[in-house]
């Protein structure tokens, strides 16, 4: 499946050497699946993973997930090979730091796509923003290539910084140094990605294992990280997926009155240009939820 | 003191955007005592309703040029020229705008100077309220600012950057925090003020989001109903201890100059300095220049 117009609301991770993990994953629903050949994958095992990743990729296409690849930008060239098969949907690169990285790969995805025969463009581009010169060239790393279709950000967990918790795993002593405003990187991606035309997605759950995740804790994230322009986000979780599905969602009270709105507009009546092209946003997100199948409104 | 060398600040605390079409609520709106009058003749206007809505605006701006207000015009950038000619009225102090690009503004610029000429207005006197609304403008006001020297102050368009969002207000995340911070260090660097409310976690009452805002450096903010304006002229007001307290600043910072000092204290034991002496001045600029926007629309209404 290509991703066309389809929003993204979760994607699961799983790691590319353990195909097991791609056949439950499948089972949860997420909207896409992303086959990890990079953080989750012992270096050991990449050759591996690589090899598994066309079946990983060809069994992803054939459900209702889109497939998702996420490569190393030091193994760019290897990880590409690998994953630029019929029905990748797009390529997640965390590391990117600037446009010149992006047309890069842009060219290198191109190239496989000719020599694989795939549509040119097909292979969308997902940055994945984990470092703070990424976060500062976000704007030029967003509109440096049509195939970018959404910017993650990779830094921090949506779990924690939104609800204000404290992390199960703090990682503050690795090389990337945790923001201390993280509304300031919400607002300023949320219109980065807005004025590309791009989607914002974020990482939830990342610092929780398995079977540790608690649900309602993992939804108040998901509604917040909605509130603040956020569309989906990547997960580890089961219930993560389930979340995220439930919750990027537009709310169905939120529906109603830009209904509302929309109507008293069509009826002729004067209303603030800027309120009503919220109302007209709000209803074509839920319609383009409807007209894939996603759910169209929450309680 | 250098104060006397400095223009008295814009004082547009609030601005009631009035839709011509809806005259019900022209008489709230002239009476509501709105530091300015914005008559929407381009963003609420239905399609189809161009006409109409410049006719009336014609009828309404006489009617609210007796409130006192600043009078302004709300247009398209793509349509300011023709709405300029067909709205021309001598009070108007200025235009709104939400534009994204610097040639649209320099387009409206271009069509103010003309409208100047003809009318026989001193030339840069009509101004430009300058309305961020999209994600692309709030990205690039500073291009927006730079291009034109008529624009006095930077608005947020909180529904507009919210449908680039895609998402509804929230009482929980502050979801513009980006353009408005942006927004007061532009307003900073340019000499011009940054209009908006601030956000205060699970409230959106018009006083406190306009008390908190007047406290990050905001200096007013667009409204649509004229029940808010008494909030934000008081919200975007410096209250009467701080305006005393500055005029103590004031008075013995001058005074410890006048003896060669450059920190003294008050009576109580605070330190104060040079740094303090500015800001008690801006406040001091700022409660005399609401105190003639108070008196000139009494004198008016």
């Amino acid at each position: 499946m290509a991703m066309g117009d389809m929003r993204v609301r979760s994607a699961l991770v799983v790691a590319g050497d353990a195909f097991q993990q791609v056949k439950e994953g499948l089972n949860w629903s997420p909207d896409a699946l992303c086959l990890d050949l990079d953080w989750l994958v012992h270096p050991s095992r990449r050759a591996q993973a690589r090899d598994l990743a066309w079946a990983a990729i060809s069994a992803t296409s054939h459900s209702r997930s889109l497939a998702m690849a996420r490569i190393g930008l030091q193994e760019a060239e290897e990880d590409l090979k690998a994953v630029v098969w019929p029905g990748l949907a797009a390529v997640v690169v965390p590391d990117l730091e600037g446009p010149e990285a992006v047309r890069d790969l842009d060219q290198r995805i191109a190239a496989l796509e000719r020599e694989r025969q795939l549509p040119a463009g097909t292979v969308k581009l997902i940055p994945f923003l984990s470092t703070g010169r990424g976060l500062w060239s976000a704007r030029d790393i967003a509109t440096a290539s049509p195939r970018v279709t959404a910017i993650a950000l990779g830094m921090g967990d949506l779990l924690y910084e939104m609800t204000g918790t404290h992390e199960a795993a703090p990682y503050i002593t690795g090389p990337v140094p945790r923001f201390p405003v993280p509304e300031y990187n919400w607002s300023r991606l949320g219109f980065i990605a807005a004025a590309a035309g791009v989607h914002l997605l974020g990482l939830l759950g990342a610092t929780v294992a398995p079977g540790h995740a608690r649900g309602h804790n993992l939804e108040r994230a998901v509604n917040l990280a909605r509130q603040a322009g956020f569309r989906g986000a990547f997960t580890l979780h089961q219930e993560g997926v389930a979340a995220c599905n439930r919750g990027f969602a537009v709310p169905v009270e939120t529906l109603k009155a830009a209904g509302e709105t929309a109507e008293m507009a069509h009826q002729g009546l004067p209303v603030h240009g800027g309120k009503l092209r919220l109302a007209r946003a709000l209803l074509a997100q839920a319609e383009a939820a409807r007209s894939v199948g996603q759910e169209g409104g929450r309680t | 003191m250098e104060q006397q060398a400095t223009p008295r600040p814009l004082v547009r605390r609030s601005k009631l955007v009035v839709s011509p079409l809806s005259q019900g609520s022209w008489t709230a709106a002239a009476t509501s005592g709105a530091d300015a009058l914005v008559v929407d003749v381009a963003s609420s206007v239905p399609p189809g309703a161009e006409g109409k809505a410049l006719a009336l605006a014609r009828e309404v701006l006489p009617l609210l040029a007796r409130s006192g207000s600043d009078l302004l015009l709300w247009v398209a950038p793509s349509r300011a020229e023709a709405t300029l000619e067909l709205c021309r009225f001598p009070s108007l102090a200025g235009v709104v705008v939400a534009a994204e690009t610097p040639e649209e503004i320099r387009g409206l610029d271009a069509a103010l100077t003309a409208w100047e000429r003809t009318a026989g207005l001193p030339p840069g006197k009509l101004q430009i309220d300058l309305v961020l609304a999209s994600a692309r403008a709030a990205l690039g006001m500073d291009t927006l600012v730079a291009a034109s020297r008529r624009v006095v102050s930077l608005n947020l368009d909180e529904d507009g950057l919210l449908a680039e969002l895609g998402v509804e207000r929230s009482l929980e995340v502050d979801q513009i925090f980006y353009p408005r911070g942006r927004s007061i260090i532009v307003a900073r660097l340019f000499n011009i003020q940054a209009h908006a409310l601030a956000f205060v976690r699970g409230t959106a009452d018009a006083l406190e989001t306009a008390t908190v805002a007047r406290k990050m450096g905001l200096r007013g903010a667009l409204c649509f109903d004229a029940a808010d304006v008494p909030a934000l002229n008081q919200g975007f007001s410096p209250p009467v201890a701080e305006v005393e307290h500055a005029r103590q600043v004031k008075a013995a910072m001058e005074e410890g100059i006048r003896q060669g000092l450059g920190a003294v204290s008050l009576p109580g034991g605070v330190m104060i300095d040079l740094a303090m002496l500015k800001h008690a001045q801006a406040v001091l600029r700022w409660a005399e220049a609401i105190e003639a926007r108070e008196s000139a629309k009494a004198g008016r209404g």
